[in-house]
């Protein structure tokens, strides 16, 4: 199994961080869970720890529709600090959105790794972390 | 036989050699005969001598001649006659030597008396002409015993003779000439054998013509060799090229006579040195006689006798007629000139008859055709000759003309009185057409006769009928034609039809000799009058000015065009108020379309954001159930499977309360049929604010509102009360945290639109960055825990239902205002 790693929630739904940080803590007890509820907190924790990368997540999963910061304006902050992160932080975006047009635009942005259609099942999980 | 009596008794009283009494033997006369004879013999000696007549008488017997004084005197033989017959012989002219021996020889073998003229050259070497009369005298048993005679010196005579002789030659070769020259159409020969024949009976050796060049004024005059007959002797000059264009100045000397209409005569050889003398040096001429040649009193130019043999003086004989006959070529030249003349104005006269397209005829008093042009032959199918020496009835049908009334106008012609009147032809193909005919008396070649000139007017008949026809169908047209049609000479109307009228509210009659442009608006009369001076030929529109004053839309399409003989306008008029209305119409439509076409738009961004909330709204609370549920069905105890359920419970109601609020959009998108309240502003707002009063005095809110711009509205007054509701909770939510909330609702209008703006100072919102998602189901914008993101999101649902828009202006900290944009026309929906 891997080493333990730090896995980021970037959600509104407070339903879906509590199922998903379920599922976490079943399948990767030895993960460390950061949990944000919307995309303004997010970001203000990865600037504030942007020099420490040991606090800082290995995987970020984040909802696109999310009030004031969504997914979109976080991934434009989070590209604008990227170079100084001393951390390979991996973003998977996880949405209700089966529009196309999202989908399309989280492909094309760098920074992403993956999108996930919620819900998110444990499969998907696994997939990620392995 | 008198005289012949006398003369033997004059032989025997004079000539000492004489035999008295033959002679007496022969006149056995009486005494007083004698007497008588004695006294006539003295007379006839007197009358001899006097008459220069001498007498000799020739003895056969002894072949002895004597003769009187007057003899001698005449013959002047002196020593070289002996008396004998033989002497005499030798002193006669060589050539008449036998004439004379046989005259003599016939007369005594036959007995006659003869009269023999011959020519006898005297002891000085000169050669008299002599006529000798004589007669044979008989002896006994009729014995011829002697001659005897008279003599005369005739050389005088003779020479005389011979003169007029050459005269006669002369003046008969210039009488034939004469009238070869006259008569000879061959010109150019007449006058080649008329110097022939003058330089034969001259016998010179050139004669010549010199033609004056006709030069332009101001340059040297000059003068050419035209023709020239030759002897034979003299060399031809007819080609020398200097005998071409041959200037007076070298030839000067004999110029200044000429023109003065004087022979010039020399003998070159006397001449003064100069280049006249050299040419004709040149020439090997010895003598030259020129005469000039005056044609119309104008110095024409010369003819000239060259002699090449001797140095030839000309006798005045010669010299007359050959002056004559330069007066002859003159007069030839004159007539030739007159002639050609006369043929080239005959030709033209002929050229410009026949070319005349009309019909001319040539009559004599008798009402006779002398002459027709070639149009008459053309257009009748007659030969030209064929109506020479007919009557014009010949050629006409019998029954239609007033023959009476043709021979009285063609007397009255004849008096100078001009006559016209119809006249009905018949072709040879027995077609019959009728002709304006008019008479004049005229003269042909100096002929009184009458002209007549003759215009087919079938033809133009049949064009006046053609003309009078198109004007019909024009006519016709005009009339048939819906619009209104004006003919008009620059603006003034000649004819107009009915639709004019009918357009205008005119009369056709008040119309025509009207200013059309009296039928236009003042203002654009310009253009009108532009357009007719530059012959626009395109439709325009301007204004039309009815009778009444009233106007209406025109279209006016002008076009000039030939008529009777001018160019004139011919205008269409057509009213199209009928088409403005239309193109308003589809102008309109046009609008609506466009609003059609953008409600279809919004209506389809609406159907995209329906399907967005869909996934969005619906399908995360779902995902979480099954999450949920999934987790529940591997829960270890109770507790943790109460916590399960409660969530279960409570993603189940968010899921309810998001189907309600789509259904509530729903229903506003599809019930655009909602019935239309009149609403009065204040009134609904004042309901809403008591909705609210207790949050309103709880924050300590100042509310007002204005509507007096706009004071009412039709819609539904359900919708207006959730609009005005939502905003003004919005604006109470949404206050600024450090600041007493002032919110302000009014109105106002404009022809098509009522606006609603309301206005708060609370925190306002980044338009920049959230502008986009303003009004879009679930998107907020605030951490206020009562942040739905629906309001916005159905008053802009409530406002698009029917046409309208919502807009918003806002500065964070400092304030927002929404404007909301109702279409008066459209509130009632499509």
């Amino acid at each position: 199994m891997k080493k333990e790693c730090i896995i980021a929630l970037v959600d509104d739904d407070k339903i879906f961080q509590l199922t998903t940080s379920r599922i976490i803590k079943q399948k990767r007890p030895a993960s460390t869970l950061q949990q944000f509820y919307n995309g303004d907190e997010a970001i203000s924790f990865l600037k504030e720890n942007q020099f420490k990368p040991e606090e800082l997540p290995d995987i970020i999963l984040l909802d696109i529709n999310m009030p004031v910061t969504d997914g979109w304006m976080f991934l434009e902050e989070f590209q604008k600090m990227v170079s100084s992160i001393d951390k390979e932080i991996q973003i998977y975006m996880v949405s209700s959105s089966i529009a196309v047009e999202d989908m399309k635009r989280a492909k094309e942005n760098p920074c992403v790794l993956g999108y996930i259609t919620k819900p998110l099942r444990e499969e998907d999980f696994l997939s990620i972390i392995n | 036989m008198q005289f012949f009596a006398l003369l033997a008794q004059y032989f025997r009283l004079s000539m000492s050699k004489s035999d008295h009494r033959d002679i007496e033997g022969k006149d056995k006369g009486s005494s007083v005969s004698f007497v008588k004879s004695k006294l006539d013999q003295r007379h006839l000696k007197l009358a001899l001598e006097a008459s220069g007549i001498g007498v000799w008488e020739w003895n056969l017997e002894n072949d002895e001649i004597v003769w009187s004084d007057n003899v001698e005197k005449i013959i002047g033989l002196e020593n070289n006659f002996d008396g004998t017959p033989e002497s005499y012989l030798l002193n006669v002219f060589e050539e008449d030597r036998a004439l004379v021996a046989e005259t003599v020889n016939n007369a005594i073998k036959n007995r006659q008396a003869f009269s023999l003229q011959h020519r006898v050259v005297s002891a000085q070497g000169d050669v008299r002409w002599l006529e000798a009369d004589g007669r044979v005298l008989y002896g006994g048993q009729g014995k011829a015993k002697s001659l005897t005679g008279t003599v005369r010196d005739i050389t005088e005579r003779k020479q005389y003779e011979d003169e007029l002789a050459l005269r006669d030659h002369l003046f008969n070769t210039l009488s034939q000439i004469t009238q070869d020259l006259f008569l000879n159409p061959d010109w150019q020969n007449a006058i080649l054998s008329a110097l022939q024949k003058l330089g034969g009976a001259t016998n010179v050796d050139r004669v010549y013509v010199f033609e004056n060049d006709n030069v332009p004024k101001d340059a040297p005059p000059t003068t050419s060799q035209r023709y020239e007959w030759n002897s034979g002797v003299a060399e031809p000059q007819i080609d020398n090229p200097e005998l071409q264009n041959l200037p007076f100045e070298l030839i000067n000397p004999c110029i200044g006579p000429l023109s003065k209409k004087q022979p010039f005569f020399r003998i070159v050889r006397e001449m003064e040195e100069g280049s006249f003398r050299e040419i004709l040096q040149d020439e090997d001429i010895l003598s030259i006689l020129l005469f000039p040649i005056f044609v119309k009193k104008q110095f024409w130019g010369f003819i000239g006798f060259d002699e090449c043999k001797y140095e030839r003086h000309w006798s005045d004989i010669e010299f007359s007629v050959l002056r004559s006959f330069s007066a002859s070529l003159s007069g030839a030249i004159e007539r030739k000139l007159a002639i050609k003349e006369l043929q080239e104005s005959e030709e033209s006269y002929r050229k410009l008859f026949d070319t005349v397209g009309e019909a001319i005829f040539i009559l004599d008093d008798q009402g006779k055709f002398i002459d027709v042009n070639a149009r008459v032959a053309e257009a009748s199918g007659y030969k030209k000759e064929e109506f020479i020496g007919k009557s014009p009835k010949q050629i006409s049908p019998g029954d239609r003309n007033d023959e009476e009334f043709l021979k009285e106008s063609i007397a009255l012609a004849f008096q100078g009185v001009p006559q016209s009147f119809e006249w009905w032809s018949r072709k040879k193909n027995g077609e019959v057409f009728s002709r304006e005919v008019h008479l004049n008396k005229g003269n042909y070649f100096g002929r009184e006769v009458i002209i007549a000139t003759g215009w087919d007017i079938t033809e133009r008949k049949k064009i006046e009928e053609e003309l009078r026809e198109s004007e019909q169908r024009f006519r016709t047209l005009q009339q048939a034609s819906f619009g209104g049609i004006g003919l008009h000479d620059k603006g003034v109307i000649l004819d107009c039809n009915k639709g004019l009228a009918n357009i205008t509210g005119y009369t056709t009659e008040e119309l025509i000799g009207m200013d059309g442009l009296n039928l236009i608006v003042p203002e654009h009369r310009d253009l009108v009058r532009k357009h007719i001076a530059e012959d626009y030929d395109k439709p325009y529109d301007v204004e039309g000015l009815r009778k009444d004053g009233s106007r209406y839309f025109l279209e006016i399409h002008g076009k000039n065009i030939p008529y009777k003989g001018k160019v004139i306008r011919v205008t269409e008029f057509r009213d199209i108020t009928e088409r403005k209305r239309t193109e308003e119409y589809i102008k309109m439509q046009n609008i609506r379309l466009t609003q059609i076409t953008d409600d279809l738009k919004s209506k389809n961004e609406q159907l995209e954001e329906f399907t967005q909330i869909v996934s969005h709204n619906l399908r995360s609370p779902v995902g979480n159930i099954v999450t949920l549920l999934d987790l529940y069905g591997k829960a270890e105890n109770d507790a943790e499977r109460d916590e399960y359920f409660k969530l279960l419970q409570q993603t189940g109601n968010i899921v309810l309360t998001s189907l309600n609020e789509l259904n509530e959009v729903l229903k506003i998108q599809q019930n655009t049929n909602i019935e239309h309240q009149h609403i009065k502003l204040n009134e609904m707002f004042e309901t809403v604010r008591n909705m609210l009063t207790a949050k309103i005095l709880t924050l300590d809110a100042d509310v007002t509102s204005d509507f007096s711009a706009a004071p009412e509205i039709t819609y539904p007054s359900i919708y207006m009360e959730s609009i005005m509701l939502n905003l003004l909770s919005n604006a109470l939510k949404y206050r600024h945290p450090e600041r007493k909330p002032l919110i302000s609702f009014s109105s106002s209008q404009d022809d098509e639109h009522i606006f609603l703006r309301v206005s708060d100072n609370g925190l306002g919102i980044n338009l920049q960055k959230y502008g986009h998602q303003m009004f879009k189901m679930r998107k907020t914008f605030h951490h206020h825990p009562e942040s739905r993101g629906i309001g916005l999101f159905l008053i802009k649902n409530q406002m698009e239902a029917f046409g309208g828009k919502i807009e918003v202006e806002s500065k964070e900290d400092v304030g927002t205002t929404f404007i909301l944009i109702f279409r008066k026309n459209l509130t009632s929906g499509k």
